[in-house]
């Protein structure tokens, strides 16, 4: 009977387990890995790349008061939880996807897609380290590695330029097919060679402090080479559109402040004080473009601005704005660290501009943002334009003596800064209203901005020392950096400039963060992370003082 | 129904809203990521009971529905809840949480009685809503003003200060300051017709808001039969509003049952059940107090209105474009009014159940019985939005359509012998096989054309996904049960599984389960005396397995087919490598849990005890690890850590009077679980179970309880003394600290029966203790100025307030004053989440009900065979004690929605007061 029982139960059994399919492990919704597409992958890797630039803007312009800081304290303005979003959209965004386009890639013989992929990786290490200093890279973005160990900051710097010279040898290189789908420069190789080498620009002058004579050395060289980006089509920026969902292509900024109830960034009141008078008695001609007041003067009332009746503090020096950005204008966002609640000023406060975000031109409308209001979000991420490369150039001609005329750079980054902005403005739907209003107004752009250059060059010529030479050109280059906090940040770092910047509301806010605190997932999830005693710790290039800035 | 009546079951509602999911936990948290939601077992066949939320608590999934509630109470006949592994290891790897096994009347297997029964109920839903003070308005500073926060002046302050009596809101309509110009005169006719207007305090604007909801339960039963055939028909419909307006919910359930016995040696059973389940409710998610956090909700903002502002009065909508109006001047909250009118959620349900089971006598010893279950159903969800609105201003439309379906196959061998005089054996063994399927479309458009026109064509944008899933299961399991004289009992069983969610390697896991018990009682026949009735102390061991979701083990792209625009309009595509690593090398995890108890009845059965300790441990943990990023990867799945939860489950029965008019009874039950999490694998620190990315939320962090609430703190110094800055505020932290245990020390309930005649009174009271509670509620309430307890009696708001802490730049005690909004909303309850921290100890009157069955002589001259009459009353009465009273917060509310989270209330809605009554006739 017995033996009955466990016959029947194994045929039982067998009948059972092998009747039926249990083979249900191939997700059946999804495209498996070896379907990749490479322009698809190359897809991910390019529109990645806005979001990661945008990532770490972010805290660059807040700390450099290009944006307003929205903590007390320095330490929590930088907190761990804050970096994650910047951690994972540079390894498992696009490193990871770097890593799956270049074998494809390079196997294929589509030398554009590879070189292109390289740039863009070369950007995000450097932002990495920029950033954070010593971060994972060797071991990095390896699926069998959990625990990824860092690389000191000089090394994945150094593997930053390697990757831009493979790249340019790539682009060089005669590749099966282009990448016309590219999405910052139709596959022009010129142009990508153009902004690789710009790149390496950013790369020696950070590592000027550090390496005066290597950065002076490569730095000529890159002039002599003359492939530096020089015209406007060879801008790096990554451009957006205006379609509102599926996919949202606005502009990020413009997304969260253009709504029918506004709200969004405050502006920083000194950023905006510096383009409204800056010490010269006139707008910066810009100040139109950059910045959209939803009112055109300031409030008195507590209720929408609790400050307004307060005294300036007693930290704040004499040439430092409090509370709004002019006495009556309506220039009103708000002073560093700040991190009070948001009163009913969502329709009044500041808003952005039509540059870089895509926003209103600011025409005395005194009216409120609403969606898809001025150029509907058609905005840009100035990610390495010419101006910025000119200004670089600048400096490196004052500080290291390369070849150039400091002067000369300067004037044509400004120039170079003025176009840019003007001729974006006029590519978009607001470009009739600028004309009329200028036409009412009698405004005269050209004549403007030579008023401007010639104050600047003048303010040059007087500055008594190397030192406050710099200030001039540096104080130029954080206007001309507006909606790039990563370059703004390393300036900041690099030169202390510009000097004076608007103290915090806050007496004791802490020391500068000179870097930012490792993501919290990082500390939380890696067992080699070792999260940093503070936020003054320096990365491997800056080897300014501690406190030398606030 | 279950809830506080069985030691060691945890039940909790996502909120008081009509049709809102419901967790169910027994024996606490044993799984980081996956279900802790126990098996349905009803009428011998597995029962989805799955909640399908259409997104996380910050994006709506609050108001979807468990599918449990497709089930007609009504129509249940009983309910066994098997706990320990040892019980539930022949229910496979789904019973590890607990099996609740349901029969029907349908299902039962009992003789039927020629019985006609109708069954009538009438109940009230009201809301238990935070007392408000009325004296202080809106504003900020003490100063008047339309903001979300009301720590204004008094009216009467505000007419005689002077910096104040001048102020425009005493005398002007909010309406007429509307920033946008154009909304600003759609309400010019309305605030000229209110000109001049004079402030005032609306004392019940939120508690108008609310309704008293009325539930009306029909049921009908009707069974009979033959010797050989009889039968159950029954027929249920609900229609139940909710305590706010459009939220309700509206079933119809029809049951069918047959038993038929074929021959001598053949019966069968079989029931059948349809279920249609209409679900509707205006959006729910989780909010701060200062809107809903991502996705539009009913509720967000309505519990702290300002006490000047006229909600129930005031028109909620523009004339013309019929966009929200509001009553701050940017317009930037959405008029709960306008929400309950224009923003719609409802989800459908229509299920079949079917149950059959046959059973064969092969010989005197052997019977075999095969049962096979079929469990479908449709559930269409939808969010209808129309434009005008805060967030989602061009309009939304959602569809979700979801198919899911079991079959369920068992074959079980069933052996009974008297082996002696003495020894009887029982054995069984068997087959199971289970598949799951489950198919879904999930469309979403934006940009609506027509307002209140609800299709995918009326909108611009339309995206569309959809997936399907299958999942199989199988297994053989065998039972063998020994009993020794009556008084030695023996249990082994084991199962043995194959899952098609891992590689083939891994797929097969083998658990057994042991118990034994002792009846000295029953053994030692001098033992039992007129004290001591009865004896029985049992342990076991037993073992489960938890099988991981499919499509764990292998990496796929992500493909977007509009992943940008070219300037051309042109769409772009894009190919990722998803964040998820798959892990070839996944398998089951396994729980084992140990079990000892004693059961005794004393004094000729008027006290009894029934006392259980329990340990149970889950190793290789199947655990959705979160990934360094620079891996490449976001998160994999994998076999690591361990918990373990230990407990204590006591009922106490006593019955001080038992006299043939007059019988009390009593139960006490008390439930104390403690999870703890004892290793990551030696990688993670932390795992976060649910919340909001890097900061606050639930974790498992090792050597900690499980679920520990983590958050932003105030920065302390060494000696734990807050540190406070140039402006007398508290100082954060940069990131989350542990902020409390949301696990409860203990549990207990006391539940009192009596019945003189005909009458009965049962009520139950019920006491949690402890666990941390996180309240958007409190938060917003303090924080904003509204209850008694910042009222006027209670809090002086003219008066300054100095923290007791030291300076965090020098280490000095703090001497700066602030102000009492800068208490409120900027140091305790906006600024961190510190201050949002309670102890949820709460005391309850969970149950009130009194019967009446008129005496058989008076039905006897009647048509009917028996009337029946009760009134009961759920939820009455509660306190929080360590919560401001004014805020009577129920501190029983998944503000995470249903999951693994614990201890977050985030304003998705208030708890609710049902009182009513029902009619039974029996025919």
């Amino acid at each position: 009977m017995i033996h009955k029982i466990k016959m029947l139960f194994l045929m039982l059994a067998v009948t059972v387990v092998s009747s039926c399919e249990l083979d249900l492990l191939d997700n059946p919704n999804a495209v498996t890995v070896n379907n990749a597409d490479i322009n698809y992958l190359l897809n991910s890797v390019t529109t990645g790349y806005a979001g990661n630039f945008n990532a770490f803007s972010d805290p660059g312009m807040r700390l450099t008061r290009m944006l307003n800081q929205g903590s007390v304290i320095y330490d929590n303005a930088v907190s761990p939880g804050s970096s994650d979003g910047r951690w994972s959209s540079s390894y498992a965004g696009i490193l990871a996807d770097v890593s799956a386009t270049i074998p494809i890639a390079e196997k294929g013989e589509l030398f554009v897609h590879a070189g292109i992929s390289r740039v863009i990786r070369a950007m995000v290490l450097m932002n990495l380290v920029d950033y954070f200093g010593d971060v994972p890279y060797k071991e990095a973005v390896d699926p069998a590695n959990f625990n990824p160990a860092v690389d000191k900051g000089a090394d994945v710097y150094a593997a930053a330029l390697a990757d831009l010279n493979k790249a340019i040898e790539k682009f060089n290189a005669k590749s099966k097919s282009g990448a016309t789908g590219d999405l910052y420069y139709g596959g022009n190789t010129d142009s990508w060679i153009r902004a690789a080498n710009s790149l390496k620009l950013k790369y020696y002058l950070n590592r000027r402090l550090i390496d005066a004579a290597g950065s002076t050395s490569a730095i000529n060289a890159l002039i002599s080479e003359n492939k530096l980006i020089s015209t406007n089509a060879q801008n790096l920026a990554f451009k957006y559109g205006t379609n509102l969902v599926n996919p949202d292509t606005r502009h990020p900024r413009y997304a969260g402040q253009y709504l029918p109830t506004g709200g969004g960034d405050y502006q920083s009141n000194s950023y905006m004080a510096q383009l409204y008078d800056g010490g010269r008695g006139f707008q910066d001609p810009r100040i139109r473009y950059y910045f959209y007041r939803q009112t055109t003067s300031n409030t008195k009332d507590v209720n929408e601005l609790r400050c307004i009746t307060l005294v300036k503090p007693n930290h704040y020096g004499a040439k430092d704005v409090f509370c709004v950005a002019t006495p009556s204008a309506g220039y009103w966002g708000r002073d560093h660290l700040n991190n009070e609640g948001i009163p009913p000023d969502n329709l009044k406060r500041t808003a952005w501009g039509i540059y870089p975000a895509g926003g209103l031109y600011d025409n005395d409308a005194n009216r409120g943002v609403s969606l898809g209001a001025g150029a509907g979000g058609a905005g840009i991420h100035p990610i390495m334009m010419r101006s910025f490369v000119d200004f670089m150039l600048a400096e490196s001609a004052l500080t290291l003596k390369t070849t150039g005329d400091a002067r000369v750079l300067l004037k044509s980054a400004l120039e170079k800064s003025f176009a840019d902005v003007r001729s974006l403005a006029l590519g978009t739907s607001e470009a009739s209203k600028i004309t009329s209003f200028e036409a009412e107004k009698g405004i005269k752009w050209a004549e403007d901005v030579t008023k401007y250059v010639d104050y600047v060059l003048a303010q040059y010529d007087i500055a008594p020392t190397t030192d406050a030479k710099l200030d001039v050109i540096a104080t130029e280059y954080w206007v001309a950096l507006r909606g790039n906090g990563i370059e703004s940040y390393n300036l900041y770092r690099r030169t202390g400039k510009p000097s004076g910047q608007q103290p915090a509301l806050d007496p004791n806010p802490g020391p500068f963060a000179r870097s930012l605190y490792y993501p919290l997932s990082y500390v939380t999830r890696n067992n080699t992370a070792k999260q940093k005693a503070t936020a003054t710790v320096q990365v491997f290039w800056d080897n300014n003082p501690a406190n030398f800035i606030k | 129904m279950l809830q506080g009546k069985i030691p060691g079951v945890s039940v909790t509602s996502t909120s008081g809203v009509s049709g809102t999911g419901t967790n169910i936990v027994i024996r606490g948290y044993s799984s980081i990521n996956g279900s802790n939601q126990p098996l349905f077992v009803v009428d011998g066949v597995p029962f989805n009971s799955n909640t399908n939320q259409r997104g996380g608590f910050t994006q709506g999934g609050q108001s979807s529905s468990s599918r449990f509630l497709d089930l007609d109470p009504n129509s249940i006949e009983s309910v066994t809840v098997l706990k320990g592994l040892a019980a539930t290891v022949t229910y496979g790897d789904q019973g590890r949480n607990g099996v609740i096994l349901v029969t029907t009347k349908s299902g039962s297997k009992k003789a039927r009685k020629a019985e006609f029964q109708v069954t009538q109920s009438v109940f009230t839903n009201t809301a238990h809503l935070p007392r408000y003070q009325n004296d202080y308005v809106g504003g900020y500073q003490q100063n008047l003003g339309y903001f979300f926060s009301n720590w204004g002046p008094t009216i009467e302050e505000a007419l005689i200060y002077r910096s104040q009596n001048t102020n425009a809101a005493l005398t002007n309509h909010p309406y007429a300051f509307l920033s946008n110009a154009a909304l600003r005169a759609g309400q010019a006719d309305y605030v000229k017709s209110v000109s001049p207007y004079k402030i005032a305090v609306f004392p019940n604007n939120v508690n108008d808001f609310f309704r008293q909801g009325n539930i009306f339960n029909t049921s009908v039963n009707a069974s009979g039969g033959g010797d050989n055939v009889s039968y159950n028909i029954s027929a249920g419909y609900l229609d139940e509003q909710g305590y706010i307006p459009n939220n309700g919910l509206k079933k119809l359930n029809l049951g069918l049952g047959l038993n038929a016995k074929l021959s001598n040696k053949l019966s069968v059973t079989t029931s059948f059940s349809y279920s249609n389940t209409d679900q509707y409710s205006p959006p729910l998610s989780g909010g701060g107090g200062n809107n809903a956090y991502d996705f539009p909700s009913v509720l967000a903002n309505v519990m702290y209105t300002p006490r000047q502002v006229d909600l129930m009065g005031w028109p909620y909508e523009d004339p013309t474009t019929k966009n929200s109006v509001y009553f701050r001047s940017g317009n930037d909250i959405p008029n709960p009014r306008w929400i309950l009118e224009n923003y719609k959620t409802t989800g459908v349900v229509n299920r079949i159940f079917s149950a059959t089971s046959f059973n064969y006598q092969l010989s005197k010893d052997l019977t075999l019985l095969y049962k096979v279950g079929l469990d479908t159903y449709s559930e269409s969800q939808e969010f209808k939005f129309n434009k005008g609105g805060v967030s989602f201003v061009n309009g939304y439309y959602n569809t979700w359509d979801i198919q899911n379906t079991i079959w369920d196959n068992t074959v079980i061998l069933g052996y009974s012998k008297v082996l002696s005089k003495k020894l009887n054996l029982n054995a069984r063994l068997g087959g199971n096989m289970r598949n799951d399927s489950y198919r879904n479309v999930f469309v979403s458009s934006q940009n609506q054309l027509a307002r209140d026109l609800f299709r995918h064509n009326n909108f611009i944008d339309n995206v569309a996904s959809d997936g399907i899933q299958e999942e199989t299961r199988m297994g053989i399991f065998g039972e063998v049960t020994v009993d020794y004289s009556n008084y030695l009992f023996l249990n082994l069983a084991g199962r043995n599984d194959w899952t098609s969610t891992v590689e083939k390697e891994n797929r097969r896991i083998l658990y057994p389960s042991a118990s034994l018990s002792f009846v000295p009682t029953s053994a030692f026949p001098g033992l039992s005396s007129d004290f001591l009735n009865f004896l029985k102390i049992r342990a076991g061991v037993g073992t489960s397995a938890g099988f991981p979701r499919p499509y764990q083990t292998r990496n796929i792209l992500d493909q977007s087919a509009r992943a940008w625009l070219l300037p051309s309009g042109a769409a772009v595509q894009s190919h990722a490598v998803n964040n998820s690593l798959g892990n070839p090398n996944l398998r089951p995890e396994l729980h084992t849990e140990y079990e000892f108890g004693i059961e005794t009845k004393l004094l000729k059965g008027l006290l009894g005890l029934d006392l259980t300790v329990y340990r149970r441990d889950t190793r290789d943990l199947i655990t959705s690890a979160p990934l360094d990023f620079a891996t490449g990867y976001s998160a994999t799945t994998i076999n690591i850590g361990k918990i373990r939860n230990e407990g204590v489950e006591i009922a106490l029965t006593g019955t001080p009077i038992s006299r043939p008019n007059f019988q009390w009874n009593v139960t006490l039950n008390y439930t104390r679980n403690a999870p703890i999490v004892l290793d990551l694998g030696g990688t993670l620190k932390e795992v976060q179970v649910s919340g909001f990315g890097g900061a606050l939320g639930n974790y498992a962090i090792v050597g900690k309880p499980f679920n520990m609430i983590k958050g932003i703190g105030y920065r302390r110094n060494a000696e734990g003394t807050v540190l406070v800055d140039g402006g007398g505020y508290l100082v954060s932290t940069p990131g989350a600290i542990e902020l409390g245990d949301p696990n409860p020390a203990f549990q207990t309930s006391l539940i009192n029966g009596f019945t003189f005649k005909g009458f009965t009174f049962d009520f139950m009271l019920s006491y949690r203790h402890g666990g941390a509670l996180y309240s958007s509620t409190a938060g917003a309430l303090m924080g904003r100025g509204l209850t008694l307890d910042t009222g006027k009696e209670l809090y002086d708001r003219a008066q300054t307030f100095i923290f007791p802490g030291v300076l965090q730049s020098d280490g000095t005690p703090n001497n700066k004053q602030i102000t009492a909004s800068d208490v409120g909303f900027n140091n305790l309850y906006f600024f961190g989440d510190e201050g949002r921290m309670y102890d949820g100890t709460t005391i309850r009157l969970q149950e009130v009900s009194i019967g009446y069955a008129i005496p058989k002589k008076l039905v006897e001259k009647t048509p009917f065979k028996a009337i029946s009459l009760s009134i009961s009353g759920n939820n009455l009465w509660y306190k929080a004690l360590y919560l401001p009273p004014g805020l009577n917060l129920d501190t029983d509310n998944l503000g995470l929605g249903v999951g693994n989270g614990l201890g977050f209330e985030l304003l998705t809605g208030p708890s609710a007061r049902r009182v009513g009554g029902t009619l039974k006739l029996t025919f």
